[in-house]
């Protein structure tokens, strides 16, 4: 079997709610309580927002041997695919807490090794997202690397800006917690002003993850932090200039992660010490440039990287940058080929093209639907792709400024555009 | 407040004075700007940085403030500077 909360002394805080500390007694207690209470067999899909509330029902779901499934948001075409409709869902309101009512003595909750704990979604551009299967032991191996790594100094209370439906969120978050004897807020601060109450809800020392959107905002808003001992980002690449800014104004660290759903973390680094990664330890890179496998012993099979990589000696590595099809907004990956296909799947759409234009961060689309009002081709569209890489500016037109060859030029795309 | 909210969302596709002040801001109705979450959080850093007005999302007055471009004119009136 495999332990959660297996180490770690039974009453320090395991999470933090508007400022008061939930003790790993306490919130064992409550996990057997919420499990005892459960309908046996159908997965679970935990939609809980606050983090303690989603914790219990994570945990509660390995006690009892049910799978928990994440879905990618919680939009109609992400929980469909995540298949809601044999699930049992679990929202905030469906989970009771009354905190002070520990009722057992040692907080270390058994759950199978071997069965699946969580089934992730990779983020699907085309409505059909791919599933990812996580075993609980898979889950305490990430949990024990990335603690190896990322916290030098020993546990940390943290603080986080993502959600722990993504991989990433539910590494910091939900594992280093519970396998890795840090603490947690409850909640998910998204403003500037709500990360600085956040981070002071919370003791030192203190670790923020978030990523670099937030990062930049948060840093740019100028508004006084509590100290900071670490700042985590991942999810997009997070430039030198920002990095250096947020470590000098908070006086603190700031690390970086690349991975991705199936993998977890591949390498991490501290930004401002150069764009060499270190890979996890016990894992390995293979190949070259575009055609990268990650080999890790937790993992079930080896992965191909989607980024072009350069191997360096020892455990380095470095990114070279996405395939031109790849684009990725919010956080989220998608590729321009099935984006393209989707828009052209619209009815009444006769020709038309998604590309992202010269230094903006969102996509834009030039549509022939002779029938349509851009308004009603954004909505259509809205039903098969996801919300961040719809087109920001969406112009229709009688027909595509394609060349001779029937090609469509960057340059004419963009004047087409200002036009 | 609208010439700020085009160049802090690079908007470059609307001019300032074709905004309709009470058309909603986010959400897919007919008449809306279509902005999404990075887009409100973008709106927090500006009003910050321009008028010292913070936004919090545990307040309903600030959550409100994001309905239309009047309604954040009118909260940002009324907390510049306090």
């Amino acid at each position: 079997v495999t332990v959660l909360l297996g180490s770690g002394l039974p009453d320090t805080p395991l999470i933090w709610c508007a400022g008061q500390p939930v003790s790993r007694r306490q919130f064992a207690s409550a996990v057997h309580a919420f499990a005892a209470a459960q309908p046996m067999g159908s997965n679970i899909l935990n939609l809980c927002a606050g983090r303690l509330r989603f914790m219990v029902v994570l945990a509660a779901a390995g006690l009892r041997g049910q799978v928990t499934v994440l879905p990618q948001s919680s939009s109609a075409s992400a929980l469909a695919a995540a298949g809601a409709n044999n699930s049992h869902c679990i929202n905030d309101a469906a989970v009771p807490f009354a905190t002070g009512a520990a009722t057992i003595d040692q907080p270390g909750l058994q759950v199978p090794e071997s069965a699946t704990a969580c089934i992730l979604y990779t983020s699907g551009t085309t409505g059909s997202p791919q599933p990812h299967h996580k075993t609980w032991a898979a889950l305490a191996t990430t949990a024990a690397l990335d603690a190896e790594r990322l916290l030098e100094s020993g546990p940390v209370n943290i603080v986080a800006t993502v959600p722990p439906q993504h991989m990433y969120g539910l590494q910091t978050t939900m594992l280093l917690p519970l396998f890795a004897d840090c603490a947690v807020h409850d909640g998910r601060p998204f403003f500037p002003a709500d990360v600085s109450a956040a981070l002071a809800e919370v003791p030192a020392p203190r670790m923020l993850v978030t990523t670099p959107l937030h990062l930049r905002t948060c840093v740019e808003s100028r508004l006084p932090m509590p100290p900071i001992a670490q700042v985590l980002c991942a999810t997009a690449p997070l430039s030198l200039e920002l990095a250096q800014r947020a470590e000098t104004e908070w006086r603190t660290a700031v690390m970086e992660i690349y991975g991705s759903t199936e993998a977890g973390t591949i390498g991490t680094r501290r930004t401002v010490a150069g764009d060499r990664w270190r890979l996890l330890p016990k894992a390995r890179l293979d190949g070259e440039i575009a055609h990268c496998t990650y080999h890790a012993a937790h993992l079930p099979a080896s992965i191909l990287l989607r980024d072009c990589i350069e191997r360096l000696p020892a455990d380095g590595f470095r990114l070279l940058g996405r395939d031109a099809d790849q684009i990725k907004v919010a956080g989220k990956r998608g590729s321009l080929a099935e984006l393209n296909a989707q828009l052209l799947r619209v009815p009444g759409v006769v020709d038309g093209v998604i590309f992202v234009p010269d230094g903006c961060e969102r996509t834009a689309a030039l549509v022939v639907a002779p029938a349509l009002t851009a308004n009603s081709v954004r909505q259509l569209l809205a039903q098969t792709i996801d919300e961040a890489f719809l087109p920001r500016q969406l112009v229709l037109l009688s027909q595509l400024p394609r060349d001779t060859l029937g090609k469509l030029a960057r340059k004419a795309l963009s004047a087409a555009l200002r036009s | 407040l609208a010439q700020r909210l085009v160049e802090a969302l690079n908007l470059q596709h609307l001019n300032a004075t074709d905004i309709n002040p009470t058309a909603p801001l986010f959400g897919s109705q007919q008449g809306s700007l279509g902005l999404d979450s990075i887009d409100a959080l973008e709106i927090a850093l500006m009003v910050q940085q321009f008028y010292s007005v913070t936004l919090r999302s545990e307040d309903p007055e600030s959550v409100a403030a994001l309905t239309s471009l009047r309604s954040l004119s009118n909260y940002v009136a009324t907390h510049h500077g306090s």
